[in-house]
């Protein structure tokens, strides 16, 4: 049994819209292992979002469309082609998500402990199908209790009575984390979880799922544009531009050393409080339409070091130091 | 300022050709009002008969080569009054929406932007206007200034504004938060200016779209008032008249009201439909198929 | 309820003062109330000198094309249904100017001040990026020569290096035009890197400001150390362990009593539940509300 929960090869998925093609997914590869959180960092219309959604399934199809030739192995299972039915008992038992609005992805007109209780029952299901034993409505209830007080909340008991519109935002974040977390998942998939809170309340957020991941055995694909963010909480970081990755690392790499013109370009764009006087530098032009992303490599139009090559053909990924590649004309052989 | 950008018509024309229904509508509507141009332009020059001119000779006859809607109870031809009634409810179901599209318009605009006691004392105004039933209160201007089409016009007019500032109101509301609205009020334009410049440009769409719904209310009700004789007066050949003039006939020659009663039906329903389709054309939501 | 509690700075001509704080601190509407959108309920507001908080609707319209205010959110806020050279010549258009050929001169100008060619006078918003039409609100604010600025997060709704686009941009144009602004932003980065002295808000009040450098290195209030150590730093050899702040700003329609920041502070004592700090002047150009530094 391999040792990666997830792993996706080659996803390619299109739009179609009414002026044509848009090409979200251009060729992905991502393997995610045990006890790891993979961050993946991309700036509007990347594709970060549409990846996070294709992992479930969710994204409406039609207009989105898979193509030949992707797959998306989970605990060495193709779950890329599966309908409907079948991803339901994908979801919220082996892989749970959590979104950027826990304003919408709760439900109003349940309480917190209800929405808890059924992600352990759709957990049961599963168990129940390998032979475990059942859950008697008392334990049942212990168990909401232990998910929440994993999240840190000081008052489980009180906020499993209460209804989402009573909560703050930080704490119904908390909530849809016991949520995501009640079923066991192996696999957490977070989209932009904090971009919606203060900063006070998202590095509470950040810490707790950090300490969280030594506790829990759930790996974690952590999407945000948030490049502190990023370095506040992953392992590695894959880096997305027009529906591709241009680079892989570790997360001390990543900062450290990047490679690509474009994590460089993004990481030189961010204000930091210890320069204040130096003028941030700026990437000229702006993203790629993705209905007809640009030939070669996509970024070449704002790259300062782009090559004839770069216009024409399109990079592969190239490994200049372990574990880390980038997919980049300046660094082939 | 722009009503309608380029892509948006293409868009919009693009969903409409799929809607089978809307364009057979629109196919109708578009010839309904060909046709009332042209009667307009030619008088009774291209009509086979002259629709005022009385025949016993040929009275009541069944629709045939010679009539094709067959002849009313006078020696009418029914074909050529048909044709030729078709701009009276035209006339008025245009001259009544455009009016209260303008009127009603405006001022819920501006109760909507202005709010607080403008608003408050304009949408009570409506609201008594809106408690008429437009049928008595047609009946009640019919007796104190007379019948007649212009007549019924008027009194139409009067009870069908107020639903246009209730529309303009309810949308005004809705894009008054929107941040190019303070913008405006940021740049210094007085609240007048905010409202022609930004407000009634912004809600002429959803406006255009129930107007071209309503002519088929209009017409609807036009032809009633003139079926129970507030409207246009005989020998006006309006069809709202022809089918109450058909009423003892029914038996024996059904021609006389079933034809004009069928002309107002495919008329309107042509109107729901194109307009139905219109609606969904503009609902972006609905759009992305 | 008080979204805005005994507020008071000022801002020196030619400089930059930047507004920080968190969801619901007020600085919305800060914003609004500084340039008379929203009237405020008591308190003056003096520009150049002036008390304008009494003014008749009319003489503040005339005092529009002096102050202006650039938007957060580049989609709303610019009219759907306009030409672009019809939206930026708009405040002209409000202080009276009648000469269409000048005032399309000027629009042009601006535009290209902005980093836009003509060619986008002709066409509509929505044929333009997030960063392309929030330099067109840019223009507009700044089309009819103002002297003073409101920026309510101007760059939130942007990607991080379109971001840094138009941040440098608005750097350049406060230094030629010798702009007065007020630079409002959740994001402490942007904030100290466009301002040169920085007011932080708490549930309705101001309860630190200082210098820009001074506030980084030295920060006083116990808010302002919370909202600088909770900003995530783009190295991941610093991580933080999980900071001893708990809880969430108050709402405005309860606070509590005393200090509003005393329930989650770490510092707090008694009095901090009982007495609102005053303001206690440290030095020339700062002050802090908070009663460790009273006397």
């Amino acid at each position: 049994m391999s040792t990666e929960v997830l792993s996706i090869e080659n996803l390619r998925l299109n739009f179609n819209t009414e002026q044509g093609a848009l090409y979200a997914l251009r060729g992905v590869d991502l393997t995610i292992g045990r006890d790891e959180v993979v961050g993946l960092v991309g700036e509007s219309g990347c594709g970060k979002t549409v990846l996070g959604l294709s992992v479930l399934g969710l994204n409406p199809m039609p207009p989105a469309q898979l193509l030949e030739g992707s797959r998306i192995l989970f605990r060495g299972r193709d779950i890329a082609g599966l309908n409907q039915s079948e991803l339901t008992l994908v979801r919220g038992t082996g892989i749970s998500m959590i979104f950027q609005e826990p304003m919408t992805s709760l439900n109003p007109v349940f309480t917190i402990g209800e929405q808890i209780a059924e992600s352990i029952r759709l957990r049961l299901q599963r168990e129940r199908s390998e032979e475990k034993s059942r859950l008697t409505s008392t334990e049942v209830e212990a168990e909401i209790l232990d998910a929440l007080r994993l999240v840190r909340i000081a008052d489980p008991e009180r906020v499993a009575h209460r209804y989402p519109h009573e909560l703050s935002g930080g704490m119904k974040q908390r909530a849809m984390i016991a949520m995501a977390l009640a079923a066991k998942p192996s696999l957490l998939v977070a989209d932009e979880p904090t971009t919606a809170l203060d900063v006070t309340i998202q590095s509470q957020i950040l810490a707790l799922m950090r300490d969280l991941m030594r506790e829990v055995q759930t790996s974690i694909l952590f999407i945000t544009h948030d490049l502190g963010v990023i370095a506040e909480i992953a392992d590695r970081v894959a880096v997305m531009y027009a529906g591709k990755i241009v680079e892989e690392a570790s997360v001390h790499d990543l900062f450290s050393e990047p490679l690509h013109p474009y994590t460089q370009g993004l990481l030189a764009s961010l204000p930091r409080l210890s320069e204040l006087d130096k003028e941030i530098e700026q990437l000229p032009g702006s993203v790629p339409d993705a209905l007809d992303p640009p030939k070669g490599c996509s970024f070449h139009p704002r790259c300062k070091h782009a090559t004839d090559q770069c216009v024409t053909i399109t990079p592969r990924f190239v490994t200049p130091r372990t574990g880390h590649k980038v997919a980049c004309h300046l660094y082939q052989e | 300022m722009s009503l309608l950008e380029k892509s948006e018509l293409k868009l919009t024309g693009k969903y409409l050709l799929r809607n089978k229904l809307s364009l057979a509508g629109g196919i109708v509507v578009a010839a309904y009002l060909v046709l009332v141009a042209v009667v307009l332009l030619s008088g009774d020059s291209l009509l086979p008969y002259d629709p005022y001119t009385q025949n016993f000779a040929v009275a009541l006859q069944m629709p045939s080569p010679n009539h094709l809607f067959g002849t009313d109870d006078l020696g009418r031809d029914i074909f050529s009054r048909v044709i030729a009634g078709a701009p009276f409810d035209a006339e008025i179901a245009f001259a009544v929406v455009l009016v209260s599209l303008a009127l009603g318009g405006t001022v819920g605009a501006f109760a909507g932007y202005l709010g607080g006691r403008v608003e408050e004392v304009m949408m009570r105004v409506t609201d008594v206007f809106l408690a008429f039933p437009a049928l008595v209160l047609a009946m009640a201007v019919a007796v104190a200034i007379g019948p007649g089409l212009m007549h019924s016009m008027m009194a139409l007019l009067v009870v069908w504004w107020p639903w246009y500032t209730r529309i303009a109101r309810g949308e005004t509301l809705s894009i008054k938060t929107s941040q190019y609205i303070e913008a405006a009020h940021a740049a210094g334009l007085s609240e007048f200016q905010v409202v022609v410049r930004h407000v009634l440009p912004n809600i002429l769409m959803p406006l255009l779209v129930y107007a071209t719904l309503d002519i088929s209310n209009v017409i609807l009700t036009g032809t009633i008032l003139s079926f129970i004789g507030l409207g246009a007066q005989p020998p006006q050949p309006e069809w709202g008249r022809m089918v109450f003039d058909g009423q003892d006939y029914l038996a024996s020659a059904w021609w006389m009201s079933i034809i004009p009663a069928t002309a107002i039906f495919v008329v309107v329903l042509a109107f729901s439909l194109f307009g139905d389709g219109l609606r969904d054309a503009f609902d972006p939501r609905l759009r992305r198929r | 309820m008080h979204a805005l509690d005994g507020v008071t700075f000022d801002v020196s001509q030619n400089e930059t003062l930047g507004v920080v704080g968190e969801s619901g601190c007020g600085k919305t509407t800060l914003a609004r109330s500084v340039l008379l959108l929203t009237r405020p309920t008591s308190g003056t507001i003096e520009f150049e000198g002036t008390d304008i908080t009494g003014l008749q609707k009319r003489e503040v319209r005339r005092l529009r094309s002096k102050m202006q205010i650039i938007f957060q959110d580049p989609i709303s806020s610019l009219d759907p249904r306009m030409r672009v050279r019809d939206i930026v010549a708009e405040p002209l258009v409000a202080a009276g100017e009648r000469d269409h050929a000048a005032i399309m001169e000027r629009v042009r100008l601006m535009l290209e001040k902005v980093g836009l060619s003509s060619e986008t006078m002709n066409r509509f918003p929505h044929q333009f990026s997030g960063g392309q039409r929030q330099r067109i609100g840019i223009a507009r604010a700044l089309v009819c020569n103002p002297e003073f600025l409101v920026l309510d997060e101007p760059t939130s709704a942007l990607d991080a290096s379109i971001q840094a686009q138009v941040l440098n941009l608005l750097r350049r144009l406060e230094r030629d035009l010798r702009l007065t602004s007020i630079f409002i932003s959740h994001n402490i980065n942007v904030v100290c890197y466009m301002s040169g002295s920085i007011a932080v808000m708490y549930a309705g009040e101001i309860v630190e400001t200082a210098p820009t450098r001074d506030l980084l290195s030295k920060p006083l209030h116990p808010y302002t150390q919370t909202l600088l150590a909770s900003v995530p730093r783009t190295d991941p050899s610093q991580r933080r362990p999980e900071g001893k702040i708990v809880g969430e700003q108050p709402s405005p329609v309860s606070p509590p009593p005393g200090c509003r920041f005393h329930p989650r502070c770490p510092h707090a004592f008694e009095k901090c539940g009982s007495a609102e700090p005053d303001h206690v002047t440290i030095a020339a150009n700062r002050w802090v509300a908070c009663h460790l530094f009273a006397s």
